[in-house]
């Protein structure tokens, strides 16, 4: 039941020696350079919610909480008041925007940093540092760590939590198991306290360490009731004024409907403004040819969307004005991200045929994250509900998959995977990089 | 080490560097405008964020907002107001065009007069390919240990068309003129 994903992967191929873990660290070095630089040179503010997101760590700069009712007025306030300390310790030289961007990819960057230490307890180190690498140049990822906002700072502390549940010590005592649920509690609290995604991990930790613990019912309710509680206390007293306000509808509070009128009207009045069943079982060739969401029905499908603003600038906030050669290189980069898709695809069915428990954590936030988004998108009717981003605190399930199905290739195909992953992470990683489209008009 | 890293934020905290003159404050206001623009916001009262008028949405999505007969939400608070008003202010100032011409605008301080609580300075501003203009600044201060804030701001002369508008906009960004740039767009 707990054999090891490792076990069954084939030995090691290559050509030398740790050869890959070295390429992966340049691509990721690169992947670093290329947020430094996005920090300072991409339009200040540009992204999503920029503009928003800076007017909650000014809230915070100056000593208070947002205004409930004004635009992201109902976003917890961790990120916020990080980048607002953040602010106060940045001299002049340093524009406060650029401070913010550079917070979103450090935090972005450690969520990575802890998939690759978990990779590693499931595939061989090569692939596991390949891996990262690659997601590190994903464009959803690259996007969002080059951006002020707090999708980042939930990631980050999803993916610890996750990494955390493959780690229950089934077998300790219940002290030490109390202990580890604590310290898991926290870090679910802190996810709380960055963004209300927070608390679907806080809420599949805590069945999570019922189901692994239930041998001893006392310690797994205990456990599941400080995992669950714990995140309560911590946001709690965030939430609970805007959750009154929404007359007690969390999907209201989660679409920012319950506080901001304006926000409600404006979603309301992006098309497509009325979402059918057909909407989630189209996928058409736009999303590989021409990614973004004003390309012929793109709008109206929810995968093609999705598939394309993982790949590409679906939503057009970076790679401004959408030209024919921006559009040709990110079609090229969407037909390339069939390759790690794929390769997702097989490890999870891999995974879900092993039965290993200690994925059952992580698997099982993936499939509610994806459940959420897609009711996300039938309650908001609106193209700028249908974002990947949401789903980067999914980030070390989707690491694992991949992880997974490229250590079942055979051999000569394996190292085939690793250099395609890391060419991907590559190319990512340069359209990404702010500017380059600049130059080609 | 935990140490350390509280008398640093103490030391930040201690030496962040407010202006302290009404033309201290223009000059930094100039000086942050679209390059640094979130260091703009505590040199603005609540009251100037609530009269510029730029609202915190972008453009595109206005249009379709528009197009699709949508009717207005309800006025906001006062409070709410004016925290729109900063999302909209930063927003107005992130356009390509503001940030280029930010860059090359020049401005000297004319006129200063100076109260317990309020002040008014007036600068002549020089922008890039544009006719020069006059920006007067209304600022206010709670008390003499308090710094002083912006809390209107009017231009006179700069001649009329697009380029002329949009190097207006550029020094203070508003929605009259945002509006009027929208159609004459050969400005933007």
């Amino acid at each position: 039941m707990s054999e090891a994903v490792a076990s069954e992967a084939p030995a090691r191929p290559g050509p030398g020696p740790r050869l890959w873990s070295r390429a992966a660290l340049a691509v990721a070095v690169l992947a670093a350079l290329s947020r430094l630089w996005n920090a300072q040179a991409y339009w200040p503010l540009r992204g999503y919610d920029g503009p928003a997101h800076a007017a909650n760590v000014f809230a915070l700069y100056e000593g208070r909480l947002p205004t409930p009712g004004s635009w992201l007025g109902f976003h917890p306030p961790l990120y916020h008041a990080l980048g607002a300390g953040l602010w106060r310790l940045l001299p002049d030289a340093v524009p406060v925007h650029a401070g913010l961007r550079l917070l979103s990819a450090a935090l972005g960057f450690g969520a990575v940093a802890i998939a690759w230490r978990v990779l590693r307890d499931f595939v061989d180190e090569e692939d596991a540092a390949v891996v990262a690498a690659f997601l590190l140049g994903v464009p959803v990822f690259a996007l969002a760590t080059s951006m002020v906002g707090n999708e980042a700072a939930c990631m980050l502390f999803v993916t610890a939590v996750l990494a955390r549940l493959t780690r229950i010590p089934v077998a300790a005592e219940p002290r030490a198991a109390l202990g580890h649920a604590l310290r898991t509690a926290g870090l679910a609290g802190l996810a709380a306290l960055s963004k209300t995604t927070g608390f679907v991990a806080a809420g599949l930790a805590a069945a999570t360490y019922a189901l692994r613990l239930r041998a001893r019912v006392p310690t797994a309710l205990a456990a599941a009731a400080l995992v669950g509680a714990l995140p309560l206390g911590m946001a709690g007293p965030f939430f609970a004024p805007t959750l009154l306000a929404a007359g007690g509808s969390p999907a209201a509070l989660v679409t920012g409907a319950a506080s901001s009128t304006a926000l409600e009207s404006l979603m309301a009045a992006q098309p497509p403004s009325e979402r059918f069943l057909r909407d989630y079982f189209s996928f058409p060739a736009a999303a590989l040819h021409a990614p973004v969401f004003k390309a012929e029905g793109l709008i109206h499908s929810v995968p093609g969307l999705l598939y394309a603003s993982v790949w590409s600038d679906a939503h057009a906030h970076f790679l401004i004005p959408v030209t024919e050669g921006v559009l040709r290189v990110e079609s090229a980069i969407a037909w390339a991200g069939l390759i790690p898709t794929g390769l997702g695809l097989l490890g999870l069915g891999l995974l879900l045929r092993r039965r290993d428990p200690r994925l059952i954590g992580p698997l099982l936030f993936a499939a509610v994250m994806g459940v959420a988004l897609l009711r996300y998108t039938w309650i908001l009717p609106s193209y700028s509900a249908v974002k990947a981003s949401y789903l980067l605190p999914a980030l070390l399930p989707v690491a694992l998959c991949v992880a997974c199905g490229l250590a079942r290739l055979p051999g000569g195909w394996r190292q085939a995977g690793r250099a395609a992953l890391l060419g991907l992470g590559v190319a990512g990683t340069a359209v990404t990089t702010w500017g380059w489209h600049l130059w080609t008009q | 080490m935990r140490l350390a890293a509280v008398l640093v934020l103490a030391l930040a905290t201690a030496c962040g560097g407010a202006p302290r003159t009404p033309e201290q404050t223009v000059e930094r206001y100039f000086a942050m405008l679209a390059r640094d623009p979130m260091r703009t916001l505590d040199l603005l009262t609540p009251e100037f964020q609530r009269s510029h008028g730029l609202p915190p949405w972008r453009r595109e999505d206005r249009a379709e907002y528009r197009a699709r007969g949508a009717s207005p939400p309800p006025p906001p608070s006062p409070e709410v107001a004016a925290e729109d008003g900063l999302v909209g202010w930063l927003a107005g100032q992130i356009t390509p065009e503001v940030i280029e011409r930010a860059e090359r605008m020049r401005f000297r301080v004319e006129e200063s007069r100076v109260g317990e609580a309020s002040a008014t300075v007036t600068v002549a501003v020089e922008p890039h390919q544009a006719a020069a203009f006059r920006q007067r600044f209304d600022l206010v201060r709670g008390g003499p240990a308090e710094p002083w804030r912006i809390e209107r701001i009017a231009q006179e002369g700069g001649g009329g068309g697009a380029w002329n508008d949009l190097a207006r906009y550029v020094a203070y960004p508003n929605e009259v003129l945002a509006r009027r740039l929208r159609e004459n767009p050969r400005g933007r």
